[in-house]
């Protein structure tokens, strides 16, 4: 019996399990707290924003091993075609560049070509919830926050003492090691964690779709101190590595090593009266991107992004009627490139200040207005304002919400510099002339959530217009020229419909499905990789049994056909109906705690010349954790 | 110290064009170095001669030149070989190409009833346009793709198979293996290879 068929046996096994003893949640967790809608604390029912929020519990439950497998879980219509120039994510339609994404409300440096952002570097295992909001937030985040705004909230320590090592190994070798430790006292609070990822990668002998083998490292650490009830102080640091090798029969030379490193330091006063609740932060967030030259075995600086950010925020709450956040924001972005800037080594930055203010009034019980809006003057193309206007409804257990927003997206450094002669064959230059993108969201939702029952529909329609495009020319000497220009416009609509359920106390059913139609107003073609249906499902059994619960989980992700272009042609994908297994159990040793986790992903072997997937895959983890 | 005597060892190399010769079962293996930096430029290379004959633009004047001459057996521009034969040659010479499926080490004599391919025009679209080139399906390497078509991004080289090119004259085989495509600094277009006769 290989280990496929022990994990295969154990699964089916342990779903005929009755559930036992401890009685596992019983109810939809919908007072659990959410930020990124109002940058304050909020339940998630009286969040003025229609919030999807992914728990830890809920990626453990699925067996989850990185911060995009749980995108993927729980985000319908989510394309990634990952290569080594990152994760190349697209969420209806839109790429990176018109998606932010923060970590604990701070934004991730957008490194590379099409705006990439490499997720790899958030731990999995760091993640406490993972919120996101659809639509124009710029009112609140500034640029970028045009098509979605996904936040990830990083565990705090919750015990005295705590401490563990997890370990996962799935299908091609893939390791993922991690050992912590955290600590909860009265006034001081501290957590660190390292980790290793790696792995050999899949078709590096020429035959299928292929990842490269890689070997990450990295680590968090959190250190924070309350001077008194009203004052506090945090210091937080993130660093990641990761090298991705070249297969066996590769000519190449040199192959890709990048460090990643983020420091950030906070501080908060909240006054006597709970009235005013101040909070400074400065953010440092930088991205290093290597060649290691093979025969050399040393390392030569090719491109850096960095980022800084300062802000201070203020929540004022003069009466139970009133609340308004308000706040000023520096920021400061920076690119150093050997070739693609020019042909020298070359730096180039762009800054900005901001002013930004939400109000949310209550004049009835139940009946929420929020407006708010954002001033930017942005140094190299000058000022732009992002208003936002939105009606919140509670009747019983229903919400209805109402909004319009705008959004903004700053031409990014290459956009406006790039000076690149890709050795010959083309050439790329930015335009400093370029303006702003400008998005435009309405939207319409109305939400039930019951105990047992959870269910939300919400229509909207993105106006995104000055587009910023690239264009070609073909030059005297017949090269190829490329050249970017605000252009093109693009209009999104559509509607996601969320379904929760909760039946006979155990079984957890929750499904999602997103109708989006993304066009080009130009060609009134759809948006390169946007999925018109798309839909996620998952089916969760949770019990206990000897010394702790239990969930068995079977969960999907479907998508319609997606049209695609390779080598000159069109054509579309095959429908995505992807499924996965996992089961997870815990075992209380005392204070202790024992997590075993068993996953075969990819069910069906599901297979896409577009779906950089090997095929059926296992995983087997354990965790251990000491108090 | 190291560095200079590589520096003085990549000089000789370009210098002589071919060196290393070692007694193989079968042939004598020699190792051999073409600048292919220029995209526009072939360079044409003697295999019975084992060293550079000269080089060419990719024009109809240069193409019609060499096209004229039976002392080169193929050439490289890039990743792309042209051989003496087809639509390359235009007084009938007999090179052409094989591609074997052997390692290097184990091939040791031509194939029974192996057919040899000539050139022909190849016509391709690319980011510059459409461009039509006489050359080989044979290449210096070849690229990882995607289930798609499409290329792996940033490039992934990956080593051509072994190939049995025929002399211009028709008259002898040469197994070729291409080592190098990219050199030590990342740049590409320093092709190495090794070949013997068989």
């Amino acid at each position: 019996m290989d280990f496929r068929e022990i994990a295969l046996t154990l699964l089916i096994a342990l779903v005929a399990l009755p559930a036992l003893a401890q009685e596992p949640d019983s109810t939809l967790k919908l007072d659990a707290i959410v930020v990124t809608g109002t940058r304050t604390e909020k339940r998630l029912s009286e969040s003025p924003v229609l919030t999807t929020v992914v728990t830890s519990r809920e990626v453990e439950k699925a067996g989850a091993t990185s911060f995009l497998e749980a995108l993927e879980d729980n985000i319908p219509g989510i394309v990634s075609q990952p290569n080594g120039m990152g994760n190349n994510l697209r969420i209806k339609g839109l790429n990176s560049r018109y998606i932010l994404f923060l970590v604990d409300g701070e934004r991730l440096v957008s490194e590379g070509a099409g705006g990439n952002v490499n997720l790899d570097q958030i731990d999995v295992n760091s993640i406490k919830r993972v919120e996101i909001i659809n639509g124009a937030a710029s009112a609140l985040y500034g640029s970028n926050a045009v098509g979605a705004v996904i936040n990830i909230i990083t565990r705090e320590p919750e015990d005295k003492f705590r401490a563990g090592c997890d370990i996962k190994y799935q299908s091609y070798n893939t390791l993922n090691a991690r050992i912590f430790a955290e600590s909860r006292l009265e006034r001081l609070q501290t957590q660190t964690s390292v980790y290793r990822n790696s792995s050999d990668g899949f078709g590096g002998d020429g035959s299928g779709a292929y990842a490269a083998r890689y070997a990450d490292y990295g680590g968090n650490l959190k250190f924070g101190y309350k001077f008194t009830d009203q004052i506090d102080a945090n210091v937080t640091g993130r660093y990641f590595r990761h090298e991705s090798f070249n297969p066996a029969s590769s000519l190449n030379t040199t192959h890709p090593l990048t460090h990643t490193l983020s420091a950030g330091v906070n501080g908060g006063y909240v006054s006597a009266d709970c009235k005013y609740r101040l909070r400074a932060s400065v953010n440092f967030d930088k991205y290093f991107d290597l060649d290691w030259y093979e025969s050399r075995s040393e390392s030569k600086l090719a491109n850096t992004a960095s980022y800084i950010s300062a802000r201070i925020l203020n929540t004022f709450n003069p009466s139970g009627k009133w609340e308004i956040v308000g706040g000023a924001e520096y920021n400061h972005e920076e690119n150093y490139a050997t070739k693609t800037l020019g042909p020298e080594a070359t730096t180039k930055a762009l800054n900005d200040v901001n002013l930004f203010a939400q109000a949310q009034w209550t004049p009835l019980a139940g009946f929420d207005i929020i407006g708010g809006a954002r001033y930017t003057r942005n140094f190299q193309f000058g000022s732009v304002l992002t208003p936002k206007l939105s009606l919140m409804y509670r009747l019983n257990d229903f919400t209805f919400r109402a909004g319009t927003g705008t959004a903004f997206r700053a031409p990014s450094i290459k956009e406006l510099y790039y000076n690149f002669d890709h050795q010959g064959m083309f050439w790329v230059y930015g335009n400093p002339d370029l303006q702003a993108e400008h998005g435009l969201y309405n939207s319409l939702s109305a939400e039930y959530s019951g105990a047992h029952f959870y269910s939300s529909v919400s229509a909207y329609r993105n106006d995104i217009r000055n587009k910023i495009t690239q264009y070609e020319v073909v030059n005297t000497l017949g090269g190829l020229e490329k050249y970017y220009k605000n252009v093109s416009s693009a209009s999104i609509s559509g509607v996601d419909l969320n379904l929760s359920l909760i039946l006979w106390k155990h079984l957890f059913l929750k499904g999602s499905y997103s109708f989006c139609d993304a066009r080009d107003n130009d060609t009134g073609e759809q948006l390169s990789g946007n999925v018109k249906h798309s839909g996620t499902v998952a089916a969760t059994w949770n019990g206990s049994f000897f010394h702790g619960p239990y969930s068995v989980q079977l969960a999907a992700r479907f998508t319609s056909p997606r049209p695609y272009e390779s080598v000159g042609e069109k054509a579309n994908s095959k429908p995505y109906n992807i499924w996965k297994a996992a089961f997870t159990k815990q075992f209380n040793i005392g204070r202790n705690l024992l997590e075993i986790t068993l996953k075969c992903d990819n069910l069906f072997n599901f297979h896409d010349p577009t779906f950089i997937n090997p095929g059926r895959q296992y995983l087997a983890g354990i965790r251990y954790t000491f108090k | 110290m190291k560095k200079s005597i590589l520096i003085i060892a990549t000089l000789a190399s370009l210098a002589l064009l071919s060196c290393n010769k070692t007694e193989q079962p079968g042939g004598e293996t020699s190792e051999a170095y073409i600048d292919a930096t220029s995209k526009t430029t072939w360079t044409y290379f003697s295999l019975s001669e084992g060293k550079v004959t000269g080089t060419g633009e990719e024009n109809e004047t240069d193409n019609a030149i060499w096209a004229t001459r039976t002392d080169w057996d193929f050439a490289v521009c890039r990743y792309n070989v042209r051989t003496n034969s087809g639509k390359a040659t235009s007084v009938g010479a007999k090179g052409g190409v094989y591609v074997s499926s052997e390692s290097f080490d184990e091939l040791k004599s031509v194939p029974k009833g192996a057919t040899f391919e000539a050139d022909d025009v190849v016509t391709s679209s690319g980011m510059s346009g459409t461009t039509s080139v006489v050359q080989s399906s044979a290449t210096v390497i070849t690229f990882m793709t995607n289930d798609d078509g499409s290329k792996v991004m940033p490039p992934v080289y990956l080593k051509a198979p072994v190939y049995i090119f025929r002399s211009a004259d028709g008259k002898k085989h040469f197994k070729v293996e291409f080592t190098q495509y990219q050199n030590e600094d990342k740049v590409t277009g320093h092709v190495k290879f090794k070949f013997a006769g068989i």
